[in-house]
């Protein structure tokens, strides 16, 4: 046997030696950076639970899931953990060591139990996502993903109830809502997210008061309504705050927020925490609403900073067909413009701006806008309402001196007779090879553009009769260049461009509902597709996704609106995937009312709101009277 | 007594090995860039509510190999989980993937064809899965997609251009 040379020995301890090193180094780097965070969870600290931060991604430690209504087991290796949901679901998700102990990765936990997170200064939020709202009768159902408070304050005179839930979250812009207020006191329900949380809107015809019941779920939340009867005249006060936990017990025990999470188990609603006052989510909203530091120290999610001060409104009317709207706001915030139907307006939400005039109404004599006015909604959020006598086109930016300019404008080619104007409408595929989506239907297959073209027609017969210029990329199933399609629009200078598909999402049949998309930020097509998806939900019985800009969908927008030079929009009907959807595509009677719809939408779009200043004083046809 | 020494020694260095072979984290972190680990973030299709939207999880992908290749073989094969939707159609495989002057050519099977059947969500969702996918890669700045050696025609939207990878954490969430 042979001996190591000294010069052997020598190279393997100075191998030794520089694996140590780079072992200590890597291991040392690796720690880098990853820091202990604490978890808050639906607008509530949990204490004694702490997670993990590397800068991108948040871990969880396994003891902890319970917070999210979770449990998991790791297989023996300890590589991956089988995490059980609630409804029964399991997932496997890869185990990270960041800290030494298994942790699992938050951004893959999320989803599978209905939650966003947030990270901030101040440590990690969970917001559990609204999963329904129930209007019946009076009674306002709330549920959540997980347990948190409800509160309700009144607004505008009384006539409104806001809603609040504190470190909750929206799931998208749609939330399942079912609407039933046979007392007809209920004028509409909106719901927002913002910095704090969700927001209902309630809006009623008369005064009412509202009070927070506990559900039979604890992830429930009653909120009745009663009407404020007026006495001699004069309605009832409503009161001032309304708070409760969603998931309060009828036994009377408060169990509200995740104080426990190693008392839970997966499923089970969190158990009671003798230790936390039952107004905590309360406390900071107040705390934050008037500014105090209480409210930013929280490990609540963040309400809104009140670094801003609101001025006052400037209203700058340039001609009839544009006017400016101006915000003048000192300091820092953000704002979210949305357009609302049912009167048309446009609510331009500034969360934390502190108001600094007690003007709350401005006049406005223009033919697109009746009156702007603000309402100072809870915790710090100032909203702009811009009543509109019609859809308009809108463009938001913000002035280097901090001021929100907000541009109102009447949508090209609108303004004009719907007998006068040329509507291109575009049936999506056709050929035979180009399909679209399809299903199989009594053992045949049921072509996406079939269901198309027989809308496409219908719609055709409808703006006929209504005197329009129609044209049509196609009337029959034959193949149409996908790039030829706006041409047509454009060449004939047309008013709009209408494109009818149907979409599908194969291997899930829960997407539902309609969606009409506008290219990029264009701002009349925006009002185009707005026009239409409102007229078609408002009749359809299918959930309504709204206006949409196709960037969302994909990097170049979609091909027949990016290439159309006037106003176009492309309407996805419903979902093929859907069965209650595709019930209703298949049925002539649901297209009929679907083309109908449409067509309210674009005579909406190019003559304005029936009565008001800009429309055209002319009566509906009967065709294109919604039946009752 | 030296032979006691040098394996000690030997033991020394296999141990500081296996230190650092534990210690590699088994999650890969984030959605930046590939760090040549053999771990890529794979996007899938989950619905959440009335809303279907891509969600990442890290695949092992290995070391051998093209890992352009490998990352866009495991988006395609990638097996939704229970009850959720799958993005591209059954069989479709990668024939070859080139990457010149940051353009990655990807010349997709014909079972690629299928999503010209699809709707609008899902062949939205296969752009955008492709994308998340190649945008963890730094010397892949767009991507062409051919089927048969030809560029992509949807009944949707322009594939026959090279579509950016960057900035697509912008997309999908609606407005």
């Amino acid at each position: 046997m042979t001996t190591a040379s000294p010069n052997t020995i020598r190279g393997v301890v100075i191998m030794a030696a520089w694996l140590l090193a780079a072992s200590a180094a890597l291991g040392a780097g690796r720690d880098d950076g990853v820091r202990r965070i604490p978890l808050a969870v639906g607008g509530n600290l949990v204490r004694g639970r702490e997670v993990a931060w590397d800068g991108r991604e948040v871990y969880l430690p396994m003891d902890a899931l319970g917070a999210l209504g979770l449990s998991a087991r790791l297989s023996s290796r300890g590589d991956v953990a089988t995490v059980s949901v609630a409804s029964g679901e399991r997932v496997r998700v890869a185990v990270a060591r960041p800290l030494g102990q298994p942790m699992l990765p938050l951004s893959e936990l999320a989803a599978a139990a209905s939650v966003k997170y947030r990270i901030t200064k101040d440590g990690c939020s969970i917001l559990p996502i609204i999963r329904r709202v129930q209007v019946q009768g009076l009674r306002v159902a709330v549920t959540t993903a997980l347990p948190i408070h409800a509160e309700v304050r009144p607004a505008e005179g009384g006539k409104a109830v806001t809603i609040l839930l504190p470190g909750a979250a929206l799931g998208g812009p749609l939330v399942p809502m079912q609407h039933a207020d046979s007392n007809g006191v209920i004028r509409n329900v909106a719901i927002r997210s913002g910095d704090d949380g969700v927001r209902l809107m309630v809006e009623a015809k008369l005064p009412v008061r509202a009070r927070v019941e506990p559900g039979t779920d604890p992830c429930d939340a009653v909120i009745v309504l009663e009407a404020a009867h007026e006495e001699k005249g004069a309605p009832q006060p409503v009161p001032a705050v309304q708070s409760a936990p969603v998931g309060a017990q009828s036994t009377g025990v408060q169990p509200g927020p995740l104080q426990n999470p190693e008392r839970v188990d997966a499923g089970q609603p969190p158990t009671a925490s003798p230790e936390r006052p039952a107004s905590g989510a309360l406390e900071n909203a107040s705390a934050a609403a008037t500014n105090t530091p209480a409210g930013a120290a929280s490990a609540a999610p963040p309400a809104p900073k009140s670094s801003a001060q609101f001025a006052g409104i400037e209203v700058i009317r340039d001609n009839d067909a544009h006017i400016q709207v101006r915000i003048h706001v000192r300091g820092q915030t953000e704002a979210k413009a949305s357009m609302q139907w049912q009167p048309w307006r446009l609510v331009v939400d500034l969360p934390g701006a502190v108001c600094q005039t007690t003007d709350t109404e401005w006049p406005v004599n223009h033919p697109l806008l009746s009156a702007v006015r603000t309402v100072v909604e809870g915790n710090g959020l100032l909203r702009v309402i811009a009543d509109l006598t019609r859809v308009v086109g809108y463009r938001i930016h913000k002035e280097s001196d901090g001021d929100w300019v907000v541009d109102l404008g009447l949508p090209r080619n609108a303004g004009r007779r719907l007998s006068e104007a040329t509507v291109v409408i575009d049936p999506g595929h056709g050929g035979p090879s180009a399909t679209g989506c399809w299903c199989v239907l009594d053992g045949r297959k049921v072509y996406e553009k079939d269901i198309t073209l027989a809308v496409a027609l219908k719609l055709r017969d409808l703006l006929t009769e209504a005197g329009a210029n129609v044209l049509m990329t196609r009337t029959a199933d034959v193949d149409v260049p996908l790039h030829s399609r706006p041409v047509l629009a454009n060449e004939n200078s047309a008013s709009v461009f209408v494109s009818i598909h149907v979409d599908e999402m194969p291997g899930s049949s829960r997407p539902s509902g309609t969606t009409a998309y506008y290219h990029f930020d264009d701002a009349a097509s925006r009002a185009l597709a707005q026009s239409i998806v409102e007229h078609i939900a408002a009749v359809s019985g299918l959930p309504n996704r709204g206006a949409r800009s196709d960037r969302t969908l994909y990097q170049n927008g979609l091909a027949v609106l990016r290439g159309s030079a006037v106003p176009a929009t492309l309407v996805e009907l419903a979902f093929l995937s859907n069965p209650y959807d595709r019930k209703k595509l298949l049925d002539p009677g649901f297209q009929r009312l679907a083309a109908r719809a449409i067509a309210d939408g674009i005579r909406a779009y190019l003559e304005g709101t029936p009565g008001s200043d800009t429309a055209f004083p002319v009566p509906l046809p009967s065709t294109l009277q919604r039946q009752p | 007594m030296r032979r006691a020494f040098v394996v000690l020694l030997v033991l020394v260095a296999v141990a500081a090995g296996v230190f650092v072979a534990t210690r590699r984290p088994k999650h890969g972190r984030g959605g930046s860039g590939y760090s040549g680990n053999g771990v890529v973030r794979i996007p899938r299709a989950r619905v959440s509510g009335n809303e279907v939207d891509l969600q990442s999880t890290p695949v092992r992908i290995g070391q051998k190999g093209d890992a352009i290749l490998l990352a866009l073989e495991a988006v395609l094969q990638a097996k939704p989980e229970p009850g959720q939707p799958r993005i591209f159609p059954p069989g479709v495989r990668v024939l070859s993937v080139r990457v010149e002057d940051g353009v990655a050519k990807i010349n997709m099977s014909d079972e690629f064809n299928q999503l010209r059947q699809s709707g609008d969500t899902t062949e939205a969702l296969a752009q955008r899965a492709l994308i998340q996918t190649l945008a963890q890669f730094p010397q892949v700045r767009s991507m062409l997609v051919l089927v048969g050696g030809k560029p992509f025609e949807s009944e949707h939207t322009d594939w026959t251009e090279p579509i950016p990878v960057r900035g697509e954490s912008a997309l999908g969430a609606p407005q």
